[in-house]
C-alpha cells in the first residue's frame, strides 16, 4: 500500500521498522516512531471522527496534546480505551482503533441530521427543552443523551494492566524538555541539584525537533540530543519522556502521569502500562510551552484545517504531508516556517497575511523562495464537507471590518495560525495569578503562589536566544539557593531568525448574507454563535458563559479555544480581555486513566486486613468471618447446612450447657506503666482505682468530656506500677489516642506511660459451667478453684512451657476465664484448648453466639454504647463515683442527662415468643399513631434465646425502668413489620449474677 | 512446634515475578525476621537522668530518627524518650535488666507485636516508594523513620545503604496484608524470598 502523503527521507520515523495496524477495520501501516495521526495522514485518512454534537466530519487539527477533536477508540492487547488522542498515542504493531461518535460508520453517520437541525440546537438548548412531558425524561430523554454522550465507550471488562504509583522528592521538577526546560534542567543538574525531567512527548526537545535554529553551531535538534544524553549520565537526574505532569497541588506536590507501555503492543507480566507520580519538588520550573491558537473562519472545523505548526511537525518529524495544496493563514510571521518547509518539499503553498505587510527575515526568505504571499487577505470559509476542496479567500480592509471581493481558490488544506497561547494551565493550578500581555494577545503567569516559575514560551517569551540565557539563569539561580554550590553554565550561542509584529487579528467577519459555522470550541462544537446567544440571554460572567455554552470544558480544557473565546466575549461587551477574565484551569491537563489514578489492583488488599494468630485455623475449621473495623472474625462456625441462625444458636447453647471457646486477640489490649499509672486510671475512668490490688481485675467505664460513654473494658493490676487495659475491638485506637491526649496535653505532670500491646497477646475466651475443669487440664500446677482464682482474679501459669495470662473475666455471663499467651504461641494455646476440650464437649464460637450470649445477660456493647448514652441510660450508674473527679463528671450534671423519665436499657420480649425483633425497630405505643409516631425508644440488639427458646431484645426506652410490664409494638418500616412486645428486665438469663461467681 | 511466626503461611520461599535474566542485585530479596527479642524503653518523665548516662549492650540510645548498632543489638529512636530494642541474638531482658530499671523506665515487651519484613537489593527503595510516601533520598543507613505503606502503619530500620537493606515493620495482625502489598510491589522487578 502507498503511502501517498509520505515524504521521502526526511523525519524522525524509523523507516527501518514498518508497523501495520487497523483504522475502522481497513489495515495500514506505518513507521516505527510514527504517531496514529500521522501514520493515518500519511495513508490520506483525514477523516476520523465525528463532532460531539452536531456529528460534522472531523480531521486532525494538531499534532499533540492540542488536538481538540481526533479522538478514537483504542483496542491493545485485548483491552480497549475511550478517549485516545490519535495525536499522541505512538503506532505500534496491531494497532487497532476506531472513530468514536458516528453510526453506523464515520463516512455516513445517522447523527449528522443535527448538523441540519442546529438551528433547534444552540448553546443551551438542554437547559430548555426535555422538560416536558415530565415521565419521558427518565425514560426516554436522559437514556437517549447518555447514549449520545461522550467520545468512546469504556470497557465493562476487568482491566488486566498493571498501573502503579510512585512518591518522588526532588530539588527541581521541571516540566516539558523545550528549550527552557532543557537549559533549566542541565543548568540546575550541572550545580548539584537532584532533578527531575519530564516530557510528555516519546521525543524529548519540544520545539527545537522542528525550528529552523542553531545553538553552538548545532541545530536546535542536535543540541537537544547533546544535551538529553549528558542529563540521563547523570546520577542526580531522572529524566523521563512519555511523562506528563498534569496536575499541581498544594506544598509543590504536583501529580505525574508516566504511559510506560502504552506505546507497546503489550505490557511485559508484571510491568505496568501507566505509572502516576506523586512528585514533591523544592522548586518547580514550568516550561510546558505554548500552543498555537486558530483565527476563526467559516468551516473552520472541516478536515484538512490544521494549525500550521502541526502542519510543520507532520513534515519535520514524521515526514508526512498534512496536504499537497496548502494554503497557509496567518497573522504572524511563525506559519512561514511551515511555508517553507512545504516548498522545501516541493509543494507550493499559498500564504494569505492578514497583515498589511511585513518585511522580516523569514518573510523575504520565503519570498527569495518563491512563494506567493498575499498580504490583508483571509480566508473566508473552507469549502468541502468531509475534507477540504477549496476555500474563499479575500482582502480585508485594514480594520478588518470588511472584506472586499471573494475568490475561490482550490486547496487541500488550510494551515492557520493566530500566534501563541502560553500553556499557564500549570501556573495557574498552583495558584498563581495570570496576568494579560497584551503585545501577545495572551495571559501569562503573575505572581508565584508555590516555589515554582514558568520559563521560555510558556511565559510569553518566544525568541530562543532570550528563552536560554533566563532559563540557565534560572536553573543556576535556583539550585545554588538548595545546593550553596556555585558551578554556572556557560550560555550557548544561538542563530534564530527575527520575527516582526504579529496582527491582534483573530476572527473573519462573515460575509454578508453568509451564516458560515465559525468555531471557537472545536471538541465542543461551540461556535461564535453560541457565545454571542448566551451573551444575549444575559451570561455575563465568563464561568457563567463557559457552563452555558460549554465552552472550553472536558478533556480539551480550552487548549485551542479559551484565548479566541475571551476576545469574543471582550467585543460583544465592549472590555479589554483581561477585564473578562478567564475560568479556572483545572487538573488533569489532559485525561488521565482511571487505571492510573487507582493503582494497583491489589482485591481484597484494598484496605489492610488484621488477623489473629488463629486465623488459618478458624479458616480451617469453616469459620464464616466478619469485619471488625478491619479485623476478620469468626462469625461463626458452620457445620454441615447451618446457616448463621442454627449455627450461632448451636454455638450459644453449648457455652451455656458445656464450655465454649472464643478467639478475643481482637480486644484493645493497653500497657499502662509509670509512678502514676493508677492515678491516671482514676481520672479516666468513672469508677475508683486507686485502691484495686494486685492482681486483680475491676470493670471500668470511660466517658468522653461530654458524658457520653467512651468505652468499657476490664483492666487488670499486674503490678505495683503496671496495668493491662482491655477495650473493645472498635475503640482500641480511638482510647489509645484519648489516653496519649491526656497525657500529654492536659496531664503531663503525670508520669505514666501507654503502648498497645494488642498484638503482643492471643486471647482465648473460654467459658461455660465446665470451663474451670478445662481451665485444670490445661493448667495443672495451678490452682483454678473459686478460692485460687476468684472472679476478676489474675495468675500468671505455664501452658504446657508456654507463659499464659489467665483473667476470670466473662462477657457471656457464665463462669469464664480469658487466657492470654504470646502471640507466636497463639495457635499452640488454641489448638490445646481445642484438644483438652473435647472431653467437655467444647465447640469454638464466633461473635454471633457471642452476641447471643452477652445480650440475653443485659450486658452492653457496641449498639448500646453508641455514642448517644451515658451511663445512667445503660445500666452503667452504679459505676459513676460520686467522690472523685474524672473525665466527663462535670457534663453528667446537665439537666437533660437528669430528666426523670430518661432512656433506659431494658429487654423485649415479642408477645408471640415466635416473631425476632428486627435491630433498629422503633418502640410505639400506638402502632397505627398518626405520624410522625412518637418513638418512646429503639431495638438496640436482637438475639435468640437460649435459655429461653424464644426472641430476645435489648432496647433503650424513655423511661425504661418503670415501662417494664408494659405492652409495646417494636414497628421496623425497613423490614415492614410490627410486633406487639413485653418489656422486661434488661437481665434475662441470671439477673443475680451468680453463674460468674460459681 | 508451639511457636508460630506472623508470615508464616504467606512467606513462600522462592523467585516470583520480573526475576528472569536478571542478577542477584538487580531483583529484591526478601525474608521474614522471626524470633526477635522487641522492646519498647520510654524514659518517665520524672527521670532527670541524661539518657547519655545510660547504655545497653553497650550502645548509647540515639538521637532522634538515628539508630546505634553492634553486631547484636539495634536501638531505634521512635519517639521523643522513646526506642525500641531488637535483638536477635542475645536475651535483651537480661542486657536490659543490667542496665535499666523499671522507676526509671517503662519497659514493655512487644516481641510478639511486630512482623517484620527485610529487603534487600538496589532496587528495593524504588518498591518501597510505591506505598510509602516519605523522602527516600535523604535517608542513610542506620536511620529509622515511621511512616505508611500502602495506608499500613510501618517502621523503616535502614540497615545498610550498599546495597540498600531496608527492615519494615508493621504491627503483627497486618503482617500479612503489608507483605502482600511489598511483594505484589516488587513482582515489577522481580524477588527471591527465602
Amino acid at each position: 500500500m502507498v503511502q501517498n502523503y509520505r515524504l521521502d527521507k526526511i523525519g524522525l520515523v524509523n523507516r527501518e521498522k514498518k508497523l501495520s495496524f487497523k483504522f475502522n477495520g481497513k489495515k495500514y501501516f506505518g513507521y516505527d516512531g510514527d504517531t496514529l495521526a500521522s501514520a493515518l495522514i500519511a495513508n490520506g485518512v483525514h477523516l476520523v471522527g465525528r463532532s460531539f454534537k452536531y456529528h460534522r466530519p472531523r480531521g486532525f487539527f494538531g499534532a499533540g496534546v492540542d488536538e481538540p477533536y481526533a479522538i478514537v477508540q483504542l483496542y491493545r492487547n485485548g483491552e480497549t480505551e475511550p478517549n485516545v488522542r490519535a495525536t499522541e498515542q505512538e503506532l505500534f504493531e496491531g494497532l487497532e482503533a476506531k472513530s468514536v461518535n458516528c453510526w453506523p460508520s464515520v463516512n455516513f453517520d445517522i447523527g449528522a441530521i443535527n448538523n441540519f437541525l442546529n438551528i433547534f440546537l444552540p448553546a443551551g438548548f438542554y437547559y430548555k427543552t426535555f422538560m416536558w412531558p415530565r415521565s419521558f425524561w427518565y425514560r426516554i430523554y436522559e437514556p437517549f443523551i447518555r447514549k449520545a454522550a461522550g467520545f468512546g465507550v469504556a470497557s465493562k471488562e476487568h482491566d488486566k494492566e498493571r498501573y502503579e504509583h510512585k512518591y518522588e522528592y526532588c530539588d527541581l521538577l521541571i516540566a516539558g524538555s523545550g528549550p527552557s526546560g532543557l537549559a533549566s534542567a542541565y543548568a540546575a543538574a550541572k550545580n548539584g541539584a537532584r532533578v527531575i525531567l519530564a516530557e510528555d512527548k516519546p521525543r524529548f526537545g519540544g520545539s527545537l525537533l522542528t525550528s529552523d535554529v542553531s545553538i553552538n553551531n548545532q541545530s536546535g535538534k542536535e543540541w537537544a540530543d547533546n544535551i538529553i544524553t549528558e542529563l540521563k549520565g547523570m546520577t542526580n537526574v531522572t529524566v523521563k519522556n512519555r511523562a506528563q505532569i498534569f496536575g499541581y497541588y498544594d506544598h509543590n506536590m504536583l501529580v505525574m502521569s508516566e504511559r510506560v507501555t502504552d506505546h507497546l503492543p503489550k505490557s511485559e507480566e508484571f510491568t505496568p502500562k501507566q505509572r502516576l507520580w506523586y512528585i514533591r519538588a523544592k522548586q518547580v520550573v514550568i516550561s510546558s510551552g505554548s500552543i498555537e491558537r486558530p483565527i476563526v473562519f467559516g468551516n473552520n472545523d472541516t478536515p484538512g484545517v490544521v494549525l500550521a505548526s502541526a502542519a510543520k511537525e507532520y513534515m519535520k518529524v514524521y515526514g508526512v504531508l498534512v496536504g499537497k495544496k496548502p494554503v497557509v493563514f496567518t497573522n504572524n510571521d511563525s506559519a512561514y516556517e511551515t511555508a517553507i518547509e512545504f516548498k522545501k518539499n516541493n509543494i507550493n503553498p499559498i500564504v494569505l497575511d492578514s497583515r498589511k505587510d511585513s518585511n522580516s527575515e523569514i518573510i523575504k526568505e520565503a519570498k527569495s523562495l518563491g512563494i506567493d504571499i498575499k498580504f490583508s487577505h483571509v480566508v473566508v470559509a473552507a469549502k468541502g464537507y468531509k475534507k477540504v476542496k477549496s476555500c474563499d479567500i479575500a482582502e480585508i480592509s485594514e480594520d478588518k471590518q470588511n472584506l472586499n471581493q471573494i475568490k475561490n481558490i482550490e486547496c487541500d488544506c488550510i494551515c492557520v495560525s493566530g500566534f501563541w497561547t502560553p500553556t499557564v494551565h500549570l501556573a495557574s493550578q498552583s495558584g498563581g495569578k495570570t496576568k494579560f500581555k497584551e503585545e501577545i494577545d495572551a495571559f501569562v503567569p503573575d505572581k508565584s503562589k508555590q516555589k515554582e516559575v514558568t520559563l521560555g514560551s510558556a511565559n510569553g517569551v518566544f525568541t530562543l536566544e532570550e528563552t536560554l540565557k533566563t532559563s540557565f539563569d534560572k536553573g543556576f539561580e535556583l539550585s545554588k539557593a538548595i545546593t550553596n554550590n556555585n558551578n554556572s553554565q556557560q550560555i550557548p550561542k544561538v542563530s534564530e531568525k527575527k520575527h516582526s509584529k504579529h496582527d491582534k487579528f483573530w476572527c473573519v467577519p462573515l460575509p454578508k448574507g453568509k451564516k458560515y459555522k465559525r468555531f471557537l470550541d472545536f471538541q465542543n462544537d461551540v461556535a461564535v454563535s453560541d457565545i454571542e446567544l448566551a451573551i444575549r440571554e444575559g451570561y455575563r460572567s465568563i464561568e457563567h458563559v463557559k457552563r452555558y455554552t460549554t465552552l472550553g470544558m472536558a478533556t480539551d480544557q480550552g487548549k485551542t479555544s479559551n484565548l479566541n473565546g475571551l476576545q469574543l466575549v471582550s467585543n460583544i461587551e465592549n472590555k479589554v480581555v483581561p477585564a473578562v477574565g478567564h475560568t479556572t484551569f483545572r487538573p488533569p491537563y489532559t485525561p488521565i486513566s482511571i487505571g492510573a489514578i487507582v493503582g494497583r489492583e491489589i482485591g481484597k488488599h484494598s484496605k489492610p486486613t488484621r488477623k489473629s494468630p488463629m486465623h488459618n485455623w478458624h479458616e480451617k475449621n469453616n469459620a464464616v468471618f466478619v469485619d471488625a473495623g478491619v479485623w476478620l472474625r469468626p462469625r461463626y462456625y458452620k457445620r454441615g447446612n447451618e446457616g448463621l441462625f442454627e449455627a450461632s444458636k448451636r454455638e450459644a447453647e453449648n457455652v451455656r450447657k458445656n464450655v465454649g471457646v472464643c478467639d478475643v486477640t481482637t480486644l484493645g489490649k493497653i500497657d499502662v506503666k509509670g509512678p502514676d499509672a493508677a492515678e491516671f486510671l482514676n481520672r479516666v475512668y468513672t469508677n475508683a482505682w486507686l485502691k484495686l490490688p494486685v492482681g486483680k481485675a475491676r470493670y471500668g467505664v470511660m466517658l468522653r468530656e461530654d458524658g457520653i460513654v467512651m468505652d468499657d473494658g476490664t483492666t487488670t493490676r499486674i503490678s505495683e506500677n503496671h496495668y493491662h487495659m482491655t477495650t473493645t475491638t472498635a475503640q482500641a485506637a480511638n482510647v489509645l489516642s484519648h489516653l496519649e491526649y491526656y497525657l500529654q496535653i492536659v496531664w503531663p505532670e503525670l508520669d505514666v506511660n501507654v503502648v498497645s500491646t494488642t498484638e503482643q497477646w492471643a486471647g482465648a475466651a473460654i467459658a461455660g459451667p465446665k470451663s474451670r475443669d478445662l481451665l485444670q487440664k490445661l493448667f495443672p500446677d495451678t490452682d483454678v478453684s473459686n478460692e485460687g482464682l476468684p472472679f476478676m482474679g489474675f495468675v500468671e501459669a505455664n501452658l504446657f512451657g508456654v507463659n499464659a495470662r489467665i483473667f476470670r473475666i466473662s462477657f457471656s455471663g457464665e463462669l469464664a476465664y480469658e487466657v492470654n499467651v504470646e502471640s507466636d504461641n497463639g495457635n499452640f494455646m488454641w489448638e490445646k484448648i481445642i484438644e483438652l476440650g473435647k472431653d467437655f464437649d467444647l465447640q469454638p464460637y464466633g461473635t454471633e453466639a457471642l452476641s447471643t450470649l452477652r445480650i440475653e445477660m443485659g450486658h452492653v456493647a457496641g449498639s448500646e454504647l453508641d455514642g448517644r448514652t451515658i451511663p445512667y441510660d445503660t445500666g452503667l450508674d452504679g459505676l459513676v463515683s460520686k467522690k472523685k473527679d474524672f473525665i466527663g463528671k462535670r457534663s453528667l450534671l446537665k439537666k437533660a442527662y437528669n430528666e426523670k423519665d430518661r432512656q433506659r436499657l431494658v429487654g423485649v420480649v415479642p408477645l408471640d415468643k415466635k416473631t425476632s425483633i428486627p435491630e433498629g425497630s422503633h418502640l410505639v405505643k400506638d402502632p397505627k399513631g398518626k405520624l410522625p409516631n412518637p418513638k418512646l425508644g429503639h431495638i438496640s440488639a436482637s438475639c435468640w434465646s437460649v435459655e429461653h427458646n424464644n426472641p430476645f431484645s435489648l432496647a433503650i426506652l424513655k423511661d425504661g425502668k418503670n415501662m417494664i410490664g408494659s405492652k409495646l409494638y417494636a414497628m421496623s418500616p425497613l423490614k415492614n413489620k410490627t410486633i406487639a412486645v413485653e418489656i422486661v428486665s434488661s437481665h434475662y438469663v441470671d439477673p443475680k449474677g451468680e453463674r460468674v461467681r460459681s | 512446634m508451639t511457636s508460630i511466626s506472623p508470615l508464616n503461611s504467606v512467606h513462600l520461599v522462592g523467585d516470583h515475578g520480573n526475576f528472569k535474566n536478571k542478577n542477584s542485585d538487580e531483583i529484591i530479596n526478601i525474608k521474614e525476621l522471626k524470633s526477635f527479642k522487641i522492646f519498647q524503653i520510654v524514659k518517665f518523665k520524672k527521670n532527670k537522668k541524661n539518657i547519655n548516662d545510660y547504655k545497653l549492650s553497650g550502645l548509647d540510645f540515639p538521637d532522634k530518627l538515628r539508630v546505634s548498632e553492634n553486631k547484636d543489638v539495634r536501638i531505634l529512636w521512635i519517639g521523643p524518650n522513646n526506642w525500641l530494642a531488637l535483638s536477635a541474638t542475645v536475651s535483651l531482658s537480661e542486657e536490659i535488666a543490667k542496665s535499666l530499671s523499671n522507676d526509671e523506665f517503662a519497659i514493655t515487651d512487644l516481641s510478639h507485636s511486630k512482623a517484620i519484613i527485610e529487603l534487600s537489593g538496589k532496587n528495593v527503595k524504588e518498591v518501597l516508594k510505591k506505598g510509602c510516601p516519605i523522602n527516600f533520598n535523604d535517608i542513610n543507613k542506620n536511620e529509622v523513620v515511621n511512616s505508611i505503606f500502602n495506608g499500613i502503619a510501618v517502621t523503616l530500620d535502614f540497615i545498610n545503604d550498599q546495597p540498600d537493606k531496608i527492615r519494615v515493620m508493621c504491627l503483627r495482625s497486618f503482617g500479612e496484608s503489608l507483605y502482600h502489598s511489598v511483594t505484589d510491589a516488587a513482582l515489577e522487578f522481580g524477588y527471591k524470598a527465602f
